[in-house]
């Protein structure tokens, strides 16, 4: 009869294993549930054919999204959410609050308001792998294939949940045209209303923001999430602008860092990579060693960084290497070792991933001769016009943003 | 005491079984891992621009590779890669190659793949390997219910996300797509329209003359592009080719994949004997309408007969010397009766070749008493696909 026990407690014991190795999406949802908020833009329409303020109608659109700190702040999607009248923050367990609006960055689609939660009511902020992009594909926190969450106020169901796996972890551009590196593709279910909706992982950590459909919305089950490493620089540092007691300067602006070169349109590579033909190559006089290296600059921004440290159009860029000079000691460390710059892509995502105050030193070749300049990263000119309420003091017209897209 | 003893051992084995179980099922990240390097890009090379009306290919897998000679063989869709002799494949990690189409059979959607150049990694170990081919498993075992993860290069036939697809920035930025899903269907007849015009090849994506009534259902999601590659399951098998995406995207997650083992027997023909023997008699009961679609389908509904007429037999054919005569109407075939002359096609696509099937015909008007025996033969490269 104690074998018999036995025997029982053994083939549980080896049963309740196998459920805990598991993935259970049961768990995750307890887990992560009071986490996320269905938030309501209730805003005016204005009947733009009478301009008649009695036949303006409350419009109302729903968006989602995620507990960040205790005390109130609330990520979420960037578009459109300062047009609001008010904004209506919903939980699941039914504690509604009326949100104010901190700050969006629109280039990388991240807006946060704030609540002030009753005392009785404890809020629950999300788990956030923060880690800083690593080109070390294998120090990824997730990879392809994984299992993941996304929980939005679909349709105006809020809290709904939908399952998948990451289809694919890429280098790509986001809905603004930006190159981000570790962009998350998911195959979970995404209709209207999921706008800012997070991705989860195993763990019930958040590992992405629903960023864009594939195809315009025209493939099944295609959708982009930007990864949370970025997000939560530019949440963070929308927070602490909005903190901070000193008064306003260039700071301020959330970090996006900038170039202000264009590269020459080039010819495409095996695998969609933009680089230089052989003929301009052969006529620019390029040295044998360096045959499969160099993009071709086809224009600086005026008042760029690149203009102010000296590169010009017709400017080969050759290698690249990225220091940092810490403020305090004044010696510069190598963040980003020598390398040949081989495409487009390569450099864009070195400048899409910078710091403030990183200093790339490029070879680059000119009438013939090669020789390095160095160029410290500047801000986005353009990034001041996405403040809440900027005085939009940059002298930028709209043509000047519709052509600074072609830049970096 | 030894019913005890009895139901230790029944609990034992049956927590063996289970356990064994365990084992085999791997989980999506495993699976993606052990099956990414045999999955590639195909995409046609064709004169006079890549591919008809700007389809950007489709997907693939290797299932062998021979590495004296560094020749690996991949499947892929019949309308994906089939009229082009040449196309060209990317790997996961960008690598191109050179393939030469072996065979392609457009009645089950299929075409065989040999490429050139592989590299020898017989001595790396598995995970320096850059190219590994997927194992073939076993459709006939798929359960409705079972996990189908397919993996491909969707969406690149337009721009992704708005953008210009002529910007070498974007091209080809969606391969080794994963996606996941269940079979939720088997036995499904597909049926696409035979004798077509070429524009209207175009519009349906050239799978003209597809006709099984063997598919898969999948709710994986099957996006243009993804036409050609593998639908794994749990094991990281391949049950099935992904080849068609639904009613155009107008129902939700009712997608269809090819099942293996129809491949299976074209595929392994065409490698040991070197070519694909097609069973063939030499009648042409499919009239091809060069109409555009909208009207083919009017026609078929309006003036559709409901008998099969042969209205030509291909000379030096089995059925030329069987005794049949243009304007033949068939009444059965092996004792079966048929109306609908595609379903006459699968019929004989099915027979062993040097098998007899019994005529029955209406000549003149009147049943020929005695059945006409014709031996089914091997179709001719030179004979027409909608000739049966």
């Amino acid at each position: 009869m104690r074998a018999f026990c036995l025997a029982v407690i053994l083939t549980a014991s080896l049963a309740g294993q196998a459920l805990a190795q598991d993935y259970k999406a049961i768990d995750v949802v307890e887990e992560v549930r009071d986490s996320v908020v269905s938030i309501d833009i209730n805003s005016l329409a204005v009947n733009y054919a009478t301009f008649d303020i009695s036949t303006q109608s409350l419009l109302t659109r729903q968006i989602t999204g995620v507990v960040y700190t205790e005390n109130g702040y609330i990520l979420t999607d960037s578009n459109s959410i300062d047009d609001g009248i008010y904004l209506n923050v919903r939980f699941e367990d039914g504690h509604e609050y009326e949100a104010e609006f901190i700050g969006a960055d629109l280039q990388y689609g991240v807006g946060v308001i704030k609540i002030n939660p009753d005392a009785d009511h404890d809020l629950k902020p999300i788990k956030m792998r923060g880690e800083l992009y690593n080109s070390d594909i294998g120090s990824l926190p997730y990879e392809q294939g994984e299992p993941v969450l996304a929980i939005g106020y679909s349709g105006g169901y809020g809290g709904t949940v939908t399952s998948g796996i990451i289809s694919a972890i890429r280098t790509f551009r986001n809905s603004r045209k930006i190159l981000i590196p570790n962009m998350i593709q998911a195959d979970v279910p995404i209709n209207i209303g999921n706008e800012g909706c997070p991705l989860f992982n195993d763990l019930g950590e958040v590992i992405g923001f629903h960023d864009i459909q594939g195809g315009g919305g025209s493939l099944q089950r295609i959708s982009f999430f930007s990864p949370s490493w970025i997000v939560k620089r530019v949440a963070d540092e929308i927070i602490s602008n909005h903190e901070s007691t000193r008064p306003a300067n260039d700071e301020d602006v959330v970090w996006h860092p900038w170039l202000g070169i264009q590269p020459y349109a080039g010819s495409q590579g095996t695998s969609g990579l933009r680089t230089q033909s052989d003929d301009l190559k052969m006529f620019f006089g390029m040295p044998d060693q360096y045959w499969d290296t160099g993009i071709l600059i086809n224009g600086v921004w005026r008042e760029g960084p690149a203009a102010e440290y000296g590169l010009r159009r017709m400017d080969w860029l050759m290698t690249v290497t990225v220091v940092n000079q810490d403020e305090n000691t004044g010696e510069d460390t190598v963040k980003v070792p020598y390398q040949l710059i081989k495409n487009v892509q390569q450099l864009e995502v070195l400048v899409s991933t910078a710091q403030r105050d990183d200093i790339f030193i490029f070879g680059i070749l000119r009438n013939g001769n090669l020789f390095d300049v160095e160029v410290t990263i500047g801000q986005h000119p353009a990034a001041t016009a996405y403040l809440p309420d900027s005085s939009s003091d940059s002298n930028l017209t709209r043509s000047d943003l519709a052509r600074m897209s072609e830049f970096f | 005491m030894r019913t005890v003893l009895l139901t230790i051992l029944m609990i034992a084995t049956l927590a063996s079984t289970a356990l064994a179980q365990q084992e085999d099922v791997l989980s999506t990240e495993d699976i993606v891992n052990q099956v990414r390097k045999g999955v590639i890009k195909v995409q046609g090379i064709e004169l006079g621009g890549p591919t008809i009306g700007g389809w950007g290919g489709g997907s693939g897998f290797v299932f062998e590779i021979d590495y004296d000679t560094g020749i690996g063989y991949a499947i892929t869709n019949h309308h994906v890669s089939g009229t082009s002799s040449v196309s060209s494949v990317t790997f996961w990690d960008g690598a191109v190659y050179k393939a030469h189409m072996l065979g392609t059979e457009p009645g089950i959607d299929i075409a065989l793949l040999e490429i050139y150049g592989l590299p020898d990694e017989r001595e790396l170990p598995m995970n320096e390997r850059t190219v590994f081919p997927v194992v073939l498993g076993d459709s006939d075992a798929v359960q409705i219910g079972e996990l189908g993860l397919a993996m491909g290069a969707p969406g690149d036939f337009n721009d992704a996300v708005g953008t210009d697809r002529s910007n070498p920035y974007e091209a080809g930025m969606l391969m080794q797509t994963a996606t996941t899903g269940e079979v939720s269907g088997r036995d499904w007849p597909i049926e696409f329209l035979l004798g077509i015009n070429r524009q209207a090849q175009a519009d349906l994506g050239r799978q003209y003359g597809t006709n099984f009534d063997y598919a898969f259902k999948v709710s994986t999601p099957i996006n243009p592009g993804n036409s050609g590659g593998p639908l794994f399951n749990n094991r990281g098998e391949v049950i099935g080719i992904n080849f068609w995406g639904g009613s155009f995207q107008m129902a939700q997650n009712s997608n269809h994949a090819i099942p293996i083992n129809l491949a299976k027997d074209f595929v392994f023909q065409l490698l040991e004997k070197g070519k694909f023997e097609k069973p063939w008699t030499g009648m042409d009961i499919i009239f091809p309408n060069w109409v555009s679609v909208d009207e083919y389908t009017e026609f078929t509904e309006k003036y559709r007969p409901d008998y099969i007429e042969i209205y030509n037999i291909r000379r030096d054919s089995p059925a030329s010397r069987s005794g049949l005569r243009k304007g033949d109407i068939i009444v059965s075939v092996d004792g079966q009766k048929f109306t609908d002359p595609e379903k006459l096609r699968l019929y004989v696509f099915s027979q062993e070749i040097g098998n007899e099937m019994e005529l029955v015909v209406k000549r003149d008007g009147k049943i020929i008493k005695d059945p006409i025996f014709v031996e089914v033969g091997v179709k001719r490269t030179y004979d027409s696909e909608f000739s049966v």
